[in-house]
């Protein structure tokens, strides 16, 4: 061995100026023309420690100085010139083959490994094993030692058919017998990762890192590895938290592990944490490697943080899947919440299965009963998972939780259906987390199978509690339409759906529309138009997106073929339009396309808008149906007159709260009609009106059946009960209130207003402040003037058609001079008249005449006009309304005739009222007296 | 580089044949000139190195991939890049091996060479071969340059002419040499105490 200079200790190295070395090696001026790059060329030859190294104390100095004589005499060994001190062994040198052998098949192993286990994880799990260096048959063939080839493998190949889990477990057993070697306790916990799932994995990475950080904060070189492990096992199971503290207290590794690194930007994401997670990936190289599907997916939600989303998603998992089961704890997701709802035969949702966290518990409460109609809510997710009947994900951030979550920490939610034997909403699962980690959709499904099994949902329970369906279409192809089946209540409706299809104002090329019902509780069509679909195939779809549309008041509609949700067997797109009055959906127009994609959105938007506005003329068609099947008589409404749409509506509320409702009017303003249709509203008409008179001696015995649940009680003449009476129905009242019971429901009508006959000692004073809570006050006729011309008609047309008459038309003096009328019988006067009016005119044109004749041979006297003098404004507003054109103007010649006055007499009145034409709708209507 | 003096073997005979039998052949006397080989590569590449470890694991090396030689009349360019792939692999698990801190159990021990040098200077085998492994993971500028500088104390205005750089440039691509060493003589101070 030939040395170099062995200047030994610091001593040989020589004495320099450390001031100047400093300035040298801190300096970066050039070589030569300066004081500073002179010095240093003469000194470092001779002093290279002490100039390159001035500020190190001498003993340091001296020990480098030490070690650089080792590397010269290293450096003298190696080189060309020395010869090797001895020989080699040929023993040595075998083993040394050996060992090389073996490092090349635990490198093959290892690849293998990372081959294996990643397509066992897939593309759901964060698990990262590192890129493999050889492809899988490459390195199966590197398993073959070069040395001894006919060595065996220390592992077989796959059987057919073997599963990937199965080799990954032989790999690591072949892995084992090489021989103790780093890395080898990774490869075990990940293969309990894999095996096991993500809680097992997690524990064995944690038992690493726990050997790893006993004593003082020492590493073993799986440290960052095992974390890293660690953190991905724990986001595999939403265990965000946990993933966050466990990074958090190892932070010291991020900067020798750039895996670690992403796995800190990608925890950062989920917790919501937008700004810190850009932040800190600003400074990383691109991750290469794949991204798991959950992170994918936040790429939508975080469009602004792509940069921290890298890389490329994977393949999905090759393993089976696993046994789906009803998982009961919210802590397999790291979820705030896990539920499940069901629908019940009322059509609400509730909760069968509740996982909740302690912090939530305060609120649940409210939110289960919010729970219970929200699929009516077009605001909540529920609404459209009942409409599409697919998963509803939602991401919020910190501050603005979901729609639909029950803790204001929620940052994602995810509504996973599942579904009845007729493919609808059943029932749904309810997972909600305080990251944006949500499980993959594939797993939420096959969970709530699992739940659906559980709960044996192959009975359908639909929301509205009806049995599965059953084709409303006629099957007969080629039969007659709808409309030729006698039917008088599809005589009524259709004529609803007729105006209603005018309104909306949709081509019917290559397209076909249906009007349903839902009067009578199962949907019926009655009646259709449109061209576009032929007669054959009519009835085949299941028709789904109606029940949809029912159960949750929202329009559906579908794009493509959809066999589930059409009626029609050749519509490749439609559309469902709800048609109802206060979130209840009475009826539907179904408009199905033989073109895909026909429907676009603002059309039905627009559509659906015109449809809502038909709810409560459908309603009225069905109670008139109603109330023609059961008492034998139509009835006439006018939904389009200025209030009386309002009071209807308040009337169908009124109905449906199962309040005792007063109805309050003088003789026959309708009361009675009103009050079946109050009836009408709760059940549908079911069960009996038992009518209850309060006259008479015999109502100091009031029968009030406060156990029946079925039917309405009508009391008649509540103004005047005797006080016996009164103390039943007050004492019968008060205890239905204290049980909770809701038996009968109990309507009541009165000539006069609860106020008036309490003021009038007519009735107890507690009793009418009671009662006053659902009291709705019918004005006279008097006060209802433009309806006179609409009742007129309907009267004619009706006792033309039960006396077998011909219906008698009115022309302008004889419509004048029964408008103008005091009617104090009200309707029923006015009924009578009209009775007599159409026997009389044997079917010529009724005039003023006549109409003046009639009256007289029945004892009335008709004043020719109005009071002139001090006319009341609401008699030239309704004279006014009652003549508007058919474009909208007001006509006074017209208005001034129904008055009875000449034309000036009506200019002169308006102005000292004044009375602004153009304002005319916002003038009041008599149906806007307070309601109860 | 050196070029190092080949047997008059034919080169295709001591190639020919299983691993184990090329082996056989190739060590005794090293007619292949590994050993000369690898010096020279190691120079060129001012690597610092266990040359004997380095020179058997390019013999089993070769003989494992005594197969893959295209030319086996004139296997020198082959030979060549053999070592190469040695001496990368060698810096790559020495660098490794230095980034781990105390009390890991090491895949082997350290005597040999470094304990020969290292011992009677009164430092830690085991000290020195981390200050090699960090050693040889740096820019070859910088190992150059602490080789012409430090370890050969060059004259340093001619080393600079020649290298055509600036001298403070130079001596402070050496001093990141030395700093390395800095370290493993903390590490030593570690040791010793």
């Amino acid at each position: 061995m030939s040395c170099c200079a062995h200047d030994g200790g610091g001593a040989g190295v020589g004495v320099g100026r450390p001031e100047s070395g400093r300035r040298a090696a801190a300096g970066g001026r050039k070589a030569g023309g300066t004081g500073e790059a002179v010095h240093l060329s003469r000194t470092l030859g001779s002093e290279p420690l002490e100039v390159l190294l001035p500020e190190v104390s001498s003993a340091v100095r001296a020990e480098v100085g030490r070690i650089v004589n080792v590397l010269r005499l290293l450096r003298a060994d190696t080189s060309a010139s020395a010869s090797p001190r001895a020989a080699i062994p040929f023993d040595r040198a075998r083993g040394e083959l050996s060992r090389q052998d073996g490092e090349q098949q635990a490198r093959a192993l290892e690849d293998l490994l990372r081959h294996h286990l990643a397509a066992h994880f897939g593309s759901g799990s964060f698990a990262w094993l590192g890129e493999p260096l050889l492809g899988v048959q490459a390195a199966w063939r590197a398993l073959a030692v070069p040395s001894a080839p006919d060595l065996l493998s220390p592992v077989s190949l796959p059987e057919p058919g073997e599963r990937a889990l199965s080799v990954a477990r032989r790999l690591v057993g072949a892995l084992e017998r090489l021989g103790r070697r780093p890395g080898l306790s990774l490869w075990r916990a990940r293969l309990e990762h894999a095996g096991a799932g993500p809680r097992a994995g997690a524990a064995a990475f944690q038992a690493l890192l726990g050997e790893a950080s006993e004593g003082e904060a020492l590493a073993v070189p799986e440290g960052p590895a095992a974390l890293a492990g660690a953190c991905e096992c724990l986001l595999d199971r939403g265990a965000v938290g946990e993933a966050f503290g466990l990074l958090s207290d190892h932070s010291e590794w991020f900067a020798s592990d750039e895996r670690l690194r992403w796995l800190w930007v990608w925890t950062l994401l989920a917790r919501g944490e937008v700004s810190a997670a850009e932040d800190t990936s600003a400074g990383l190289e691109p991750w290469r490697g794949p991204l798991p599907a959950a992170l994918i997916d936040l790429r939508s939600v975080f469009p602004e943080a792509a940069a921290a989303l890298p890389g490329r998603g994977s393949l999905p998992s090759c393993a089976p899947p696993v046994p789906a089961r009803a998982v009961r704890s919210r802590r397999e997701f790291g979820a705030g919440v896990l539920a499940l709802f069901r629908f019940e035969a009322d059509g609400g949702a509730r909760a069968v299965w509740l996982d909740a966290a302690p912090g939530l518990r305060e609120d649940l409460e409210e939110w289960l009963a919010d729970r219970f109609d929200a699929h009516q809510d077009a605001h909540q997710p529920e609404h459209a998972l009942v409409i599409e009947a697919a998963v509803q994900v939602a991401h919020g951030a910190r501050g603005r939780p979901p729609a639909g979550a029950l803790g204001a920490r929620a940052l994602a939610l995810a509504l996973v259906p599942f579904l009845d034997g007729a493919g609808d909403v059943a029932g749904w699962l309810h997972v909600e987390c305080e990251h944006h980690l949500l499980p993959s959709r594939e797993r939420l499904e096959r969970l709530a199978e699992a739940w659906r099994g559980e709960l044996a949902m192959s009975a359908s329970v639909s929301p509205n509690g009806v049995s599965p369906w059953a084709p409303i279409l006629p099957q007969e192809p080629g039969g007659e339409g709808l409309e030729s089946v006698p039917d008088p209540d599809r005589a009524l409706l259709s004529g609803v759906f007729r105006r209603l299809v005018g309104a909306a104002c949709f081509k019917t090329a290559r397209r076909h529309w249906w009007g349903i019902d839902f009067g009578a509780g199962e949907p019926r069509a009655v009646c259709e138009g449109g061209d576009g679909l032929s007669a054959l195939g009519r009835g085949a779809g299941c028709g789904r997106a109606l029940e949809r549309c029912r159960a949750t008041g929202g329009v559906v509609r579908f794009d493509d073929a959809d066999e589930r949700l059409r009626l029609h067997s050749e519509a490749v797109s439609g559309v469902a339009l709800p048609i109802g009055v206060r979130g209840e959906v009475h009826g539907v127009l179904v408009i199905e396309s033989s073109r895909r994609r026909d429907f676009t959105d603002r059309d039905v938007e627009r559509m659906a808008a015109i449809a809502a506005d038909f709810g409560l003329a459908l309603r009225a068609g069905q109670f008139r149906a109603w109330h023609l099947a059961r008492f034998g008589v139509d009835l006439h409404f006018d939904a389009s007159l200025c209030g009386l749409t309002r009071f209807l509506e308040h009337l169908i509320a009124a109905g449906r709260s199962r309040e005792p409702v007063v109805l309050s009017g003088e003789r026959g303003v309708g009361k009675l009609v009103l009050a079946r249709w109050v009836h009408f509203e709760r059940g549908g008409g079911a069960g009996a009106l038992r009518g209850v008179s309060c006259r008479g001696p015999a109502a100091a015995e009031l029968s009030l059946d406060s156990k029946s649940a079925t039917g309405s009680c009508l009391l008649e003449g509540l103004d005047e009960l005797p006080a016996a009476g009164q103390a039943q129905l007050a004492a019968h009242l008060a205890v239905r209130g204290d049980a909770g019971e809701r038996g009968a429901p109990l309507i009541a009508t009165s000539r006069r207003s609860l106020a008036a006959a309490a003021n009038l000692g007519l009735l107890r004073v507690e009793l009418a402040d009671e009662l006053a809570r659902m009291e709705v006050l019918v004005p006279p006729l008097r006060l209802r003037r433009e309806e006179i011309p609409g009742i007129v008609s309907f009267l004619s047309r009706r006792f033309a058609a039960d006396e077998h008459a011909s219906v008698a038309e009115f022309d302008e003096s004889a419509m004048g001079l029964l408008w103008r009328q005091a009617w104090e019988g009200n309707l029923r006067e006015l009924e009578s008249l009209i009775f007599k009016l159409v026997l009389a005119a044997d079917g010529e044109v009724v005039c003023a005449r006549t109409v003046r004749a009639t009256a007289a041979r029945a004892g009335q006297t008709l004043q020719g006009k109005l009071p002139s003098r001090h006319p009341a404004r609401a008699d030239l507003v309704a004279a006014l309304r009652s003549t508007l054109t058919g474009g909208g103007r007001t006509n006074k010649s017209r208005a001034a005739a129904y008055l009875g006055w000449d034309p000036d007499t009506l200019c002169a009145r308006m102005a000292e009222a004044p009375l602004d034409e153009a304002c005319l709708a916002a003038e009041p209507s008599p149906w806007d007296a307070p309601l109860g | 580089m050196t070029r190092a003096k080949t047997e008059t073997t034919a080169p295709g005979v001591l190639l020919g044949g299983d691993p184990r039998t090329v082996l056989a052949r190739i060590t005794p006397g090293d007619p292949l000139g590994l050993r000369g080989l690898l010096a020279g590569r190691a120079e060129a590449r001012h690597l610092l190195l266990d040359a004997d470890a380095v020179h058997l694991r390019s013999l089993a090396y070769c003989a494992r991939h005594a197969r893959t030689c295209p030319d086996s009349a004139r296997p020198v360019g082959w030979l060549e890049a053999q070592v190469e792939e040695v001496l990368d692999q060698w810096c790559a698990e020495e660098g490794r091996r230095a980034g781990r801190t105390e009390g890991e159990e090491c895949s082997q021990t350290t005597g040999g060479v470094w304990a020969e040098f290292a011992g009677p200077l009164g430092l830690e085998p085991e000290q020195v071969r981390r200050a090699c492994g960090r050693f040889n993971l740096l820019p070859d500028a910088e190992r150059a340059a602490f080789f012409a500088l430090v370890l050969d104390r060059r004259e340093a205005e001619e080393y600079a002419v020649a290298a055509g750089r600036p001298l403070v440039e130079l001596a402070r691509e050496a001093r990141r040499g030395l700093e390395v060493l800095l370290r493993a003589s903390g590490d030593g101070a570690e040791e010793a105490r």
